[in-house]
């Protein structure tokens, strides 16, 4: 009976052991300001670049900035915390164009303080606390 | 009682059939997830066939009409106006459902009553993917003016084009640069647009999308519904930047958010198939199975007919 329980015991344990491959999943926060303030409440999306050959980079990130402008990163397709490695395209949308309530869009008749930028960023393999964007309202 | 215990006509131990019983099971735990798989793979197999079907169809309309149908046919800008016929109706003689077309009056909008027996009626097979939930059910759409109206629900979806997340070719009304329509989008009486033409793809047709799914697992109405012609029940788009569109989750995909709110949400595409695997049709018949963690950018260039990408598909 021991030994049919070691053998459990050991079996579980390669089986979980095998489960952790290194991972490109890492995590990331930063802070966005405009013009210097803290933006409150805007949506930052994080996606990984690819190309024809290499067309499934990883999953898209997401984040909302708090009240001191302060957002970290969490992955659409899992919903867990992170972002892949490399190259992303970043769209900051502010906290007004977020919301809406009707079939019909925005027409773009937004104020350019409002209007959605895209930006890039390096995702490093170690993760980053310091993805900051400034963002210019012209 | 003797010959119970007779070597030769013992019964089995309570411990044997146990055993036995927990071999059998075993053997059947083993082999559930199995069959399981074999079912998802071919119902998989049956929605992209659906979609070649479909795609078959609205090449022989081209033959017929020397144009693809438009996406769908409004009466004017979003969101009040009633609408006419869409792209499944008007492909219905070319799916086998003659008597189906006959029936509809293209005289009438799409919610009136005239053509409720249409809307309702249930298109099978070709335009029902077996992995989707409930999907031979009534339901009544979230919004619009057929929102009041049960409509029989659908899982394909014309790519109306790309989107910035503030505008959509589904609305016929919109301000996004022309180039960045699809094959299949509104038209009305309000501006110029036209139905398209295979030589209006200048992309090339096997670099664009033309039809993908669309379902969700936790908001039925706002599920695809296959001759609802109002904006976003049986068109999508392809936002750029926001790969969230493509999550079978529509709740998940408004609380992530983004340009638009839960807009483009609503112009998705997904599915239920393993792995994340939406099957797209492509405007040369082709039908690909495309994950959702694919670059959303690249699939906007596969959305837009004329945005001048030529690219080799090899990756995908």
């Amino acid at each position: 009976m021991r030994g049919a329980m070691v053998l459990l015991a050991s079996s579980v344990g390669l089986f979980v052991a095998g489960c952790g491959k290194p991972s490109n999943i890492v995590p990331v926060s930063g802070r966005v300001t405009m013009d210097g303030q803290p933006l409150a409440e805007a949506r930052i999306t994080f996606q990984p670049v690819g190309d024809w050959q290499n067309p499934y980079p990883g999953s898209a990130s997401y984040g909302v900035t708090d009240r001191n402008g302060n957002y970290s990163l969490t992955l659409v397709d899992s919903g867990r915390p992170g972002a892949m490695v490399g190259k992303h395209r970043v769209t900051i949308t502010p906290k007004e164009s977020a919301v809406t309530s009707s079939d019909a869009g925005y027409y773009n008749r937004l104020p350019p303080s409002q209007q959605p930028q895209t930006l890039e960023f390096e995702v490093p393999p170690g993760g980053t606390n310091s993805a900051n964007f400034d963002l210019k309202s012209q | 009682m003797r010959w119970v215990y007779s070597s030769a006509r013992r019964g089995f131990t309570l411990i044997e059939l146990l055993v036995v019983i927990a071999i059998i099971g075993l053997l059947m735990a083993l082999l559930l997830p199995a069959i399981q798989r074999v079912r998802e793979a071919a119902n998989r197999m049956r929605c992209s066939h659906n979609l070649k079907q479909i795609g078959i169809a609205l090449h022989n309309y081209h033959n017929d009409w020397n144009s693809f149908p438009p996406g769908g046919v409004t009466e004017g800008c979003c969101c009040g106006t009633q609408s006419g016929a869409t792209w499944t109706i008007y492909i219905l003689p070319y799916m086998e459902q003659d008597a189906l077309y006959k029936q509809y009056n293209f005289n009438a909008t799409n919610e009136s009553t005239a053509n409720r027996p249409v809307v309702q009626a249930l298109a099978k097979p070709h335009y029902t993917c077996p992995s989707d939930i409930e999907t031979d059910r009534l339901d009544f759409p979230e919004s619009g003016p057929g929102s009041g109206i049960q409509y029989r629900r659908g899982s394909y979806r014309a790519v109306s084009g790309g989107s910035n997340g503030n505008a959509w070719f589904d609305d016929c009304c919109n301000n996004l640069p022309r180039n960045w329509r699809g094959a299949l989008h509104s038209t009305c009486l309000q501006n110029n647009f036209t139905s398209e033409r295979l030589d209006d793809i200048q992309d090339g047709t096997s670099n664009t999308i033309i039809v993908g799914e669309y379902t969700n697992r936790d908001r039925p109405r706002r599920r695809t519904f296959w001759a609802y012609t109002y904006t976003s029940y049986n068109q999508s788009s392809i936002t750029q930047g926001q790969g969230r569109i493509l999550i079978n989750e529509y709740n998940r995909c408004a609380a992530i958010g983004g340009t638009g709110g839960d807009n483009p949400c609503k112009r998705g595409f997904a599915s239920m198939h393993a792995g994340g695997i939406i099957n797209f049709l492509f405007g040369d018949g082709r039908v690909l199975p495309i994950r959702n963690t694919v670059d959303i950018n690249l699939l906007f260039a596969l959305a837009t007919i004329q945005n001048g990408e030529m690219v080799n598909l090899g990756g995908l």
